[in-house]
C-alpha cells in the first residue's frame, strides 16, 4: 500500500479519538455562525431605517456568506504551524529527515487524512443547521464544479502560507508571532468575516496584489454566483501565479533552513 | 510572613528578570499583540463604510464598546490567564500538590506564580483607542462621569476575573477543564464583541444573569452614552450602575468555587 496513503488513514483514524474535541468545535463553531449573523441583520435593519439599500448583496445571500466561510475555514484548516514549529525545536524534525518520504508530502497526506472525519462530523452538522433551522437554500449546483477548484486552490495557497511560517521556526523561536500575525492579516484581507465587496476601493486595490482573498473570498464568491466570467478567470490566473511563488519560496526555505540545522545528539 | 503585596512584588519583579533576559522577545510579544487589533479596527471601518449604524451604535461607539471589553480582559488577564490556562495541567498531573505544602494560600500561590506580560499589548492599545474614542465623540468630562467609567473598568475587571477562575476551577471536577475556559473567555465572549441588543432575548438574559458579560461592557457603555437598553426597563436602568456589584459579587464567587475545588482535591498519586 502506498505509504502516504497509510499516512491518510492514521490522520482519519487519529481523528475519531477526538470526539469530544469535534463536538466542542462545532459548538464554538455555531456560536460564531450565530453571532455573525446576529450582526448583518443588525446592520441590513439599520440601513433599512435610513431608507438606504444595500446593493452589493442581500441579507440573506450575507447569511449564506457567514455560513460558508466558516466551513472554508474547516476545509483550509492544517497543523503545519505548530507540527513543523515543534520538530524544529524539540529536534523531532532529525525523524522526518531521515525517512524516505518528504516532509511536506507527509504533511499533506495528514492534513487531507483529518479532512476526510471532518466533512463526516463537522461540515454536515453545520449544513444541516443552515439548512433546516436557518433556512438558507443550498448553493447552485452549476457553481459546484468551478468552487471545487477555487477550493483546492484555498486550500494550497493556505497551506503553502502556513509551511512557510512553520519553517520559520529554524532562524526565530517565538514562531506564534508570526502565526498571529498570519491569522489577523487573514482574518482581514481574505474577506473571512467582510466580503471584499464591502471594501472602499482603494483598499481592494491593495488586496488585488496580495493572495489572501483567494483563500475565503475566491471560493465564496463563486459559490455565491457573484464573480462573473473574467472575475473567475482572474482569480485562477492569480491563483497560479501565487501557488508558483509560494511554493518556490517553500522550496528555498527548506533548503536553507536544513542547512541551518544543528541538532544536538542525543 | 510579609505582606501578599509585597510578595507578589517580589514575584513580579523575578518575572520581569527572566522575561527581559530575552528582550527582543519580551517587545516583540507586546508588539505584536498590538498589530493584532489594527485588522479589527479597520473591520469595524469597514463595516460603517456601507452601514450607517449597529442598532443605533455608530462607529466610535462600537470601538469604545469593544474596547471596554478588551481592556477589562486583559487587566484581568495580567494577573489571571497564566495561571488559569495552566490549572488543566497542574491538577491532572498532580503538580498542583506542591501548592498544598506552601505557607500561602494555594490560589495566591498560583496567581503570584505566573504574571501575563503578553497583555501589556491589549491594554495600551485598549487604552489609546478608548481616549481616541471620547475625543472624537467629544464626550463632555464631569467628575461624575469618570468616575463611573473607572468604577465600571473595576467592575468588568473582576467580571472577567470571576468567569476566567470559575471557568478555570471545574479543574477539580471534570477532566476537560481548558476546553470550559476557552469556551467562556472566547466562544462566548464573542458575543460582546457588538451591542447585545442584536440579539434575541434568551441571549440577552443569559449574557445578564447566567454568564453576566453584558455588564463588562454593553450595560455601562449605554448608560455613559444615553442609549436606549434592549430591554429598556425601569430595572434595567439599575444594570448600568451594577458593574462593581455584579464583578465583586461573582469575585467572590468564584474564589469561594476555586477553594471548594482544592478541598475536593486528591492527587493524581505517583
Amino acid at each position: 500500500m502506498n505509504v502516504y496513503y497509510k499516512l491518510m488513514l492514521n490522520a482519519v483514524q487519529s481523528s475519531t479519538v477526538y470526539r469530544f474535541h469535534t463536538f466542542v468545535t462545532t459548538f464554538q463553531r455555531l456560536i460564531g455562525i450565530f453571532v455573525q449573523i446576529s450582526l448583518w441583520t443588525a446592520l441590513y435593519k439599520g440601513a433599512q431605517s435610513f431608507q438606504m439599500e444595500i446593493t452589493q448583496a442581500s441579507l440573506q445571500e450575507m447569511w449564506m456568506y457567514v455560513v460558508y466561510s466558516s466551513l472554508i475555514g474547516l476545509m483550509v484548516a492544517n497543523g503545519n504551524i505548530y507540527s513543523l514549529s515543534d520538530k524544529i525545536q524539540t529536534g523531532h524534525i532529525v525523524t522526518a529527515l531521515i525517512r524516505p518520504i518528504g516532509l511536506f508530502r507527509s504533511l499533506l497526506f495528514e492534513t487531507l487524512g483529518s479532512k476526510v472525519f471532518m466533512i463526516l462530523f463537522e461540515i454536515i452538522p453545520v449544513l444541516i443547521v443552515s439548512h433546516f433551522v436557518l433556512g438558507l437554500p443550498l448553493p447552485n449546483i452549476e457553481a459546484i464544479p468551478v468552487f471545487m477548484i477555487m477550493l483546492i486552490m484555498a486550500f494550497t495557497t493556505f497551506f503553502l502560507m502556513t509551511f512557510i511560517v512553520g519553517m520559520s521556526s529554524f532562524w526565530y523561536i517565538r514562531t506564534f508571532h508570526l502565526e498571529f500575525m498570519l491569522t489577523h492579516v487573514m482574518n482581514f484581507f481574505s474577506g473571512l468575516m467582510i466580503p471584499l465587496w464591502f471594501f472602499p476601493r482603494e483598499l481592494r486595490a491593495v488586496m488585488d496584489w496580495l493572495p489572501f482573498d483567494l483563500v475565503y473570498y475566491a471560493p465564496l464568491s463563486v459559490l455565491l454566483g457573484k464573480a462573473k466570467y473574467a472575475e473567475i478567470g482572474v482569480m485562477l490566473a492569480k491563483g497560479c501565479v501565487w501557488i508558483a511563488l509560494l511554493a518556490a519560496a517553500a522550496v528555498m526555505i527548506w533548503h536553507l533552513g536544513k542547512r541551518k540545522l544543528v541538532i544536538q545528539g542525543g | 510572613m510579609p505582606h501578599p503585596f509585597r510578595l507578589y512584588g517580589r514575584f513580579l519583579r523575578t518575572y520581569m528578570k527572566t522575561q527581559l533576559e530575552y528582550r527582543f522577545s519580551f517587545f516583540g510579544d507586546i508588539f505584536v499583540n498590538m498589530m493584532t487589533f489594527v485588522t479589527l479596527y479597520l473591520s469595524f471601518w469597514v463595516l460603517f463604510n456601507t452601514f450607517p449604524t449597529m442598532n443605533g451604535w455608530n462607529y466610535w461607539e462600537v470601538v469604545f464598546l469593544y474596547n471596554l471589553n478588551l481592556l477589562t480582559y486583559a487587566t484581568s488577564s495580567l494577573f489571571f490567564w497564566g495561571p488559569m490556562k495552566q490549572l488543566e495541567h497542574l491538577v491532572r498531573s498532580g503538580e498542583f500538590d506542591q501548592f498544598l505544602v506552601r505557607p500561602l494560600d494555594p490560589l495566591k500561590l498560583l496567581v503570584f506564580r505566573q504574571f501575563q506580560h503578553t497583555f501589556i499589548g491589549h491594554i495600551i492599545v485598549a487604552g489609546t483607542v478608548m481616549v481616541l474614542c471620547t475625543i472624537q465623540l467629544e464626550i463632555h468630562w464631569t467628575t461624575g462621569n469618570i468616575a463611573f467609567l473607572l468604577l465600571c473598568v473595576l467592575g468588568g475587571t473582576l467580571i472577567q476575573a470571576g468567569i476566567i477562575i470559575t471557568a478555570a476551577s471545574s479543574a477539580f471536577w471534570v477532566v476537560r477543564s481548558g476546553t470550559v475556559v476557552d469556551i467562556s473567555i472566547y466562544a462566548i465572549r464573542n458575543f460582546i464583541n457588538y451591542p447585545i441588543s442584536i440579539y434575541g432575548r434568551s441571549i440577552q438574559l443569559l449574557l445578564t444573569f447566567v454568564i453576566p458579560y453584558a455588564f463588562v461592557n454593553y450595560y455601562p457603555a449605554a448608560a455613559f452614552f444615553g442609549k436606549d437598553h434592549a430591554g429598556s426597563s425601569e430595572l434595567s436602568h439599575l444594570y448600568s450602575y451594577s458593574s462593581l456589584a455584579v464583578g465583586a459579587a461573582l469575585f467572590a464567587a468564584a474564589v469561594w468555587i476555586f477553594r471548594r475545588g482544592v478541598m475536593r482535591y486528591d492527587s493524581a498519586g505517583s
